[in-house]
């Protein structure tokens, strides 16, 4: 490897410009699109278009089941264990596709017992911006949760997670976690522990299970309107 | 629960005051940001995390006496040069290569310059340069090649497609070689 590079003598002043402008570059990406209201006007005349020449009465039942995030839920609430299984209830199209733009996610962390440990909010497409967590107490529960990293990357979500619990801070690997992908990979730093992706009534849920503590951590990914 | 984020003066007092807070609320306001960097070197949460470690110290140590302008890119930069140290040190294993080793390769396909060239004449060439540039132009560079953003990363922040910028790096390295050579760099 080459000892230093060029860029290594990038002064203060154009590293402090350029590091700004990343900086407001991630927060906009961070933010929800301007352009809500010509999509909303988009999906109208789609909607309208559709209903003036198709009209296929079934498509106005289709729509009343839709759920508020856009799609249908299946029916059945059986686990799913497998991203190909998800994959096939969702039909063509990937989770990324599915997921509107103004609609943000929750990462919600619920210990084996179920007992809800913290919930941490973050927009759809932001790279850094977690927030609203929860303190718990409960030994063994994750204090916190950050998403360190993410972004869609084709038709996936990859996101670097921490969990906090007892000052210890476990990792969603070296490795992206892909929440909707053919691969996962989770390599975590402190124990190993397998983790499989189900579908769950209206949420994606992620089970991370700790071969070594006895401990399961599910991680749920919710989609809830922006206000 | 909301964190409290205080200002880059605020911080920078408290390290002149002594006051031990100033590491507590670096770490609050940059932690996330200076993880991304050293992890786009190391790829390693543990390394990244004792770059981390680190960076407090030695900037614990830096202020005073030293006041920096902007707080942001003085911690980028002790934090890109503690990751780099470690990969050096780990450069014998057989690691996989990571984001930073490909963007250096990038940039060394098109600006390889022989050791001895003079550094204070290729800073300043540099430094011109990229104050001609565009600011976009600019952000896109040293995203890829100082913070060791990949091509994917920096499509999605800056909303371009991954050929855009991919292009707009090839045009920046192109027109960097051009004003290098006018200058009589050889490269």
């Amino acid at each position: 490897m080459k000892e230093d590079s060029i860029i290594d003598l990038i002064d203060d002043e154009n590293l402090e410009n350029a590091l700004a402008l990343r900086e407001k570059y991630i927060e906009n990406a961070a933010l929800p699109k301007k352009t809500v209201i010509f999509r909303v006007m988009k999906r109208s005349l789609a909607a309208c278009l559709a209903i003036l020449f198709l009209m296929i009465p079934a498509s106005a039942l289709l729509m009343k089941e839709l759920s508020p995030n856009g799609y249908k839920p299946p029916d059945n609430t059986e686990i799913k264990t497998s991203f190909k299984e998800l994959n096939d209830i969702l039909g063509a199209e990937h989770l990324y596709n599915r997921l509107p733009e103004e609609y943000a996610y929750s990462l919600k962390i619920l210990y084996s017992d179920g007992f809800s440990a913290l919930n941490s909010h973050t927009t759809w497409g932001s790279n850094l911006a977690v927030n609203g967590l929860t303190d718990i107490s409960t030994p063994k529960v994750p204090q916190s949760a950050e998403i360190l990293q993410e972004y869609p990357n084709g038709d996936r979500l990859r996101l670097l997670l921490r969990l906090n619990v007892d000052d210890r801070r476990f990792y969603t690997g070296d490795a992206y976690t892909e929440i909707c992908g053919v691969t996962v990979h989770l390599a975590f730093a402190e124990n190993e522990q397998s983790a499989r992706f189900f579908y769950q009534g209206n949420t994606y849920c992620l089970e991370l299970k700790s071969e070594t503590t006895d401990i399961t951590y599910y991680l749920e990914l919710l989609l809830e309107e922006q206000k | 629960m909301q964190e409290y984020t205080a200002s880059d003066e605020n911080i920078i007092a408290l390290y002149f005051d002594r006051d031990e807070n100033a590491i507590t609320l670096t770490d609050q306001k940059y932690r996330k940001y200076l993880f991304v960097i050293a992890y786009n070197i190391v790829s390693d949460t543990e390394d990244s995390e004792e770059c981390l470690s680190d960076t407090y110290y030695q900037t614990w140590n830096a202020i005073p006496p030293h006041r920096p302008k902007n707080l942001r890119a003085f911690l980028t930069r002790i934090t890109r040069r503690l990751a780099l140290d470690i990969l050096r040190k780990r450069n014998a294993g057989k690691r996989i290569p990571d984001e930073y080793l490909t963007s250096l390769h990038e940039l060394d396909e098109t600006l390889s310059l022989p050791a001895d060239s003079d550094s204070d004449a290729l800073a300043k060439t540099l430094n011109d340069f990229l104050r001609k540039l565009p600011e976009k132009t600019r952000c896109i560079f040293v995203s890829r090649y100082y913070c060791a953003d990949s091509v994917e990363t920096i499509a999605h922040y800056m909303k371009m497609s991954e050929s855009a910028v991919y292009k707009n790096l090839q045009h920046t390295k192109k027109a960097l070689k051009k004003a290098l050579e006018k200058e009589g760099f050889q490269l």
